[in-house]
């Protein structure tokens, strides 16, 4: 019995939904300048810590600058960075995975042995171990990052590769004429890639929490640029008075990291594979 | 054509810091296919006789001993060189459903040796490829499908019908019969017999199952660890040879019918 | 459709009217249909067909080891005059455990990569009887193993299951099978896997535990050699039917399905002379005897 069933597509429904949304908030972060009403930065102190009204629809912080404008420049710094994570983290992965997974041999030893390096490397100390060098910033964070998740892909890849080059296709295209470098991109990638959407998937929610979280102490987004986890931060002064502060960046963060999670499971149940 | 001369291979155990006493799998091999022969090799498994196959497909370089074919040696030519023979060697797997990638179409399959040696245009190489679907019992229309709505004999036809794109000299049959069930064995072997008809290509059968060895071979070689224990150009041959490998194999058959049953119920 | 079949008042293992439905986007699809199975204690029953026929599914559906949400089964299935389809999860474990044993096509997914054959083959026997020690249970292991004919039973039982071939995890499963003395052994496609010569051990050891503990079989194959050898009555198999069932000299003397032909036709024999030349060696030492007895 080796036939595909198609089962009720409670999966796919969720697949639409999710990267629908997506699409939206990233759409909304790309054109958070045309869609802001107002300047994010711009304080305004007469008009502080308002109430919803006509001009401010969400209200102003304790500095009189636009939540929604903040928020929707926010979401720039949030999404953005971890899209870019994401791209490069993989791309890189990818390419040091299927290097070592195909080519095999003290190649391989080495480029795993360093792997593991990092990955048994606490991430937040690691983090706080740039930070502490290049002092605190978003392109410290970003590299931080990066340096972290590219060598979870790398291992996965690698692993994938591995299994792969003993199914006979490759010896196969092997025998048809393929070159090495045809069969990684015929054969390999296109195989590798659905799992790595996957878990890509997954740690873009891990990402956009990463960055929120260290931008909350301060240690990614300097003020007064907006981003969410800064903005949570700003709103703990006031917690008991206007507790909304607080509420809008975290609602959001937890949708976007919600609709990633859905999506990443989604996906892994459509394509049949086991969560590392 | 094709000419194995004292190949011997042994496989490296444990790791690369503690090495330890390489395994042998083939000792001193030699033998020659002549055009148009089909060669058969027996043998039980783990007798070397696939690793054999991926040394005379060119996969994997023996520890001692010279492959050469149409008066080439495999391993000692460059790279360009073997790219051009590579494509009078082609093979058949055994598992059909893993020597096909899943994600690619049947044409894209059947296509792959034909992008890499033919250059055709998109119309020509449309054309080659429903042309071999037919040759071998599919259909035109069957190139857009993906592996996963092919059965197991299906999916053995594509990967012959990929073996013969380049209408390559020799084909390295390793087991190509073994994963399928009985109705398939014998429409597939017919097939084969049928397509050397055709063409006038070698084949060299590597399997355990006797009965396909002799329905299709003209020679054949007995394995066992490593080693050939036993040539024989015809059954009578094959079944008077006296090496216990080779009573074994034969021993090992399967009665077709309930009356001929081996008699066990002697044994406690 | 039925062949005459002997029938008895209970038989060991019983299944009417099985069928499996599949829950697809494009609504319900049968997979089995209509399964009438009979199997009496100490005999054995072969099911043949071609892949995709049905033949696991029917093991797994007697089983109960369906997928719970995408597949349906419908009938019954009666083990000693049980009613199998009532038991919950946790009565078919232990059905599954200490009434029928399994063996599958590929031996390695019986065992666990981890551990090596000695602790799965005696944790398997302790879960089965509280009462033995780990020293006991042991010692009827290499028993076991022993009686099986395998060599070096003590160094087998340290060994991990990717260290061995197929054909010997498939004994070893058979000797485990042995210990626990099984009503019902269900042997899906044991031998598929295995060189002929690996096959003939395993078919060797699947008929002792069949002579010695009166182990009924029901064995999936979809070699005829296999069943020509093995089964005392057999079911063809079609896209999830039974198309013929009967005695197995009844369904290669006198097959009434088309397809049942169609199957031993497939059979590689017609093309070479290895038969005749052994038949006609077989009827002169035949000749000869009988002239010495004359």
């Amino acid at each position: 019995m080796r036939e595909k069933w198609t089962f009720a597509s409670y999966e796919n429904i969720t697949i639409r939904i999710c990267t629908l949304l997506l699409v939206l908030l990233f759409a909304a972060a790309l054109l958070a300048p045309w869609l802001a009403p107002h300047d994010p930065v711009k304080v305004d102190l007469l008009h502080k810590l308002e109430a919803p009204s006509t001009a401010h629809w969400l209200g102003t912080d304790h500095l009189g600058r636009d939540t929604l404008s903040r928020l929707l420049y926010g979401s720039q710094v949030s999404l953005g960075f971890a899209l870019v994570i994401f791209i490069v983290s993989v791309g890189v992965g990818l390419i040091v995975g299927a290097i070592a997974g195909y080519v095999g041999g003290w190649i391989d030893s080495v480029l795993m042995r360093f792997c593991e390096g990092v990955m048994a490397f606490p991430h937040l100390v690691l983090v706080l171990g740039v930070v502490g060098i290049f002092g605190p910033g978003l392109l410290q964070i970003l590299l931080a990052l990066l340096l972290v998740q590219w060598v979870a892909y790398a291992r996965i890849c690698r692993n994938m590769v591995v299994s792969l080059k003993q199914q006979s296709f490759i010896a196969a295209a092997r025998i048809s004429g393929s070159s090495t470098w045809s069969i990684i991109r015929t054969h390999i990638i296109p195989n590798v890639q659905r799992p790595i959407l996957v878990v890509g998937t997954l740690e873009m929610g891990w990402a956009i929490m990463d960055i929120s979280a260290l931008s909350f102490l301060g240690l990614g987004v300097q003020p007064p640029q907006a981003e969410w986890g800064a903005m949570i931060h700003e709103g703990t002064a006031y917690i008991r008075s206007h507790p909304e502060l607080m509420i809008y960046p975290g609602l959001l963060i937890l949708i976007v990291v919600v609709l990633f999670n859905l999506l990443g499971e989604a996906l892994s149940t459509k394509y049949g594979i086991e969560r590392c | 054509m094709l000419d194995v001369s004292q190949v011997s291979h042994s496989y490296a155990a444990g790791g690369r810091l503690w090495r330890k006493p390489a395994i042998p799998v083939l000792q001193d091999i030699s033998f020659t296919l002549e055009p148009g022969m089909c060669l058969g090799l027996l043998g039980v498994s783990g007798t070397g006789k696939s690793t054999l196959g991926k040394i005379i497909l060119g996969l994997q370089r023996p520890t001692a001993g010279r492959v050469s074919f149409a008066g080439q040696d495999w391993y000692a030519r460059d790279r360009r060189a073997r790219h051009h023979m590579r494509r009078e060697v082609q093979a058949v797997f055994q598992d059909c459903y893993s020597a096909v990638n899943p994600l690619m179409s049947a044409g894209q399959i059947i296509g792959e040796p034909l992008r890499n040696y033919e250059r055709l245009s998109a119309l020509e190489q449309k054309r080659r490829v429903a042309e071999l679907l037919e040759q071998v019992g599919l259909q035109a229309s069957d190139a857009d499908k993906r592996p996963a709505a092919f059965s197991g004999g299906q999916l053995q036809r594509i990967n012959i019908a990929r073996a013969i794109a380049l209408r390559p000299k020799l084909i390295v049959l390793d087991e190509a019969i073994s994963s399928l069930d009985m109705v398939n064995q014998t429409q597939i072997l017919t097939l084969l017999s049928q397509l050397r008809a055709d063409y006038g290509m070698s084949y060299l059968f590597i399997t355990h199952h006797i009965q396909a060895a002799l329905t299709i071979s003209d020679r054949m070689l007995v394995m066992d660890k490593g080693q050939i224990v036993c040539t024989a150009d015809s059954a009578a041959a094959l079944m008077s040879s006296p090496h216990p490998a080779v009573q074994q194999l034969i021993a090992a058959r399967l009665p077709e019918h309930p009356s001929q049953r081996l008699d066990w119920s002697s044994e406690t | 459709m039925t062949g005459a079949i002997i029938v008895q008042a209970n038989p060991l293992l019983e299944t009417v009217d099985l069928a499996v439905q599949c829950r697809t986007a494009s609504g319900k699809l049968d997979l089995l249909q209509g399964i009438h199975l009979r199997l009496e204690a100490g005999r054995v029953l072969g099911i043949v067909g071609e892949s995709g026929s049905g033949k696991s599914l029917t093991c797994h559906a007697i089983l109960g080891l369906l997928h719970r949400t995408q597949m349906q089964r419908s009938g019954q299935v009666r083990l000693q005059g049980q009613e199998l389809t009532n038991y919950s999860e946790r009565q078919m474990r232990r059905v599954r455990g200490a009434q029928i044993g399994t063996i599958l096509q590929n031996p390695m997914n019986a065992f666990m990569p981890l551990h090596t054959i000695g602790t799965q083959f005696v944790q398997t026997l302790r879960t089965h009887d509280g009462t033995l020690s780990r020293r006991q249970a042991l010692r009827i292991a290499v028993e076991g193993l022993d009686n099986m004919g395998l060599p070096h039973p003590q160094r087998l039982l340290r060994q991990y299951p990717f260290q061995l071939s197929g054909g010997m995890l498939q004994r070893i499963m058979i000797a485990l099978s042995m210990c626990l003395k099984p009503k019902l052994l269900i042997a899906d496609e044991p031998t598929t896997a295995l060189d002929l010569v690996s096959q003939l051990q395993v078919l060797r050891a699947l008929d002792r535990l069949r002579r010695e503990c009166g182990t009924a079989i029901l064995l999936v194959s979809h070699d005829l050699g296999v069943i020509a050898q093995m089964a005392d009555d057999v079911a063809v198999m079609r896209h999830g039917r039974i198309v013929e069932q009967g005695s197995v000299h009844q369904l290669f003397d006198d097959p009434q399905h088309e397809y049942t032909r169609l199957l031993l036709d497939s059979r590689m024999t017609a093309y070479h002379p290895l038969e005749q030349e052994q038949e006609q060696e077989q009827e002169q030492e035949q000749e000869q005897g009988g002239r010495r007895d004359a």
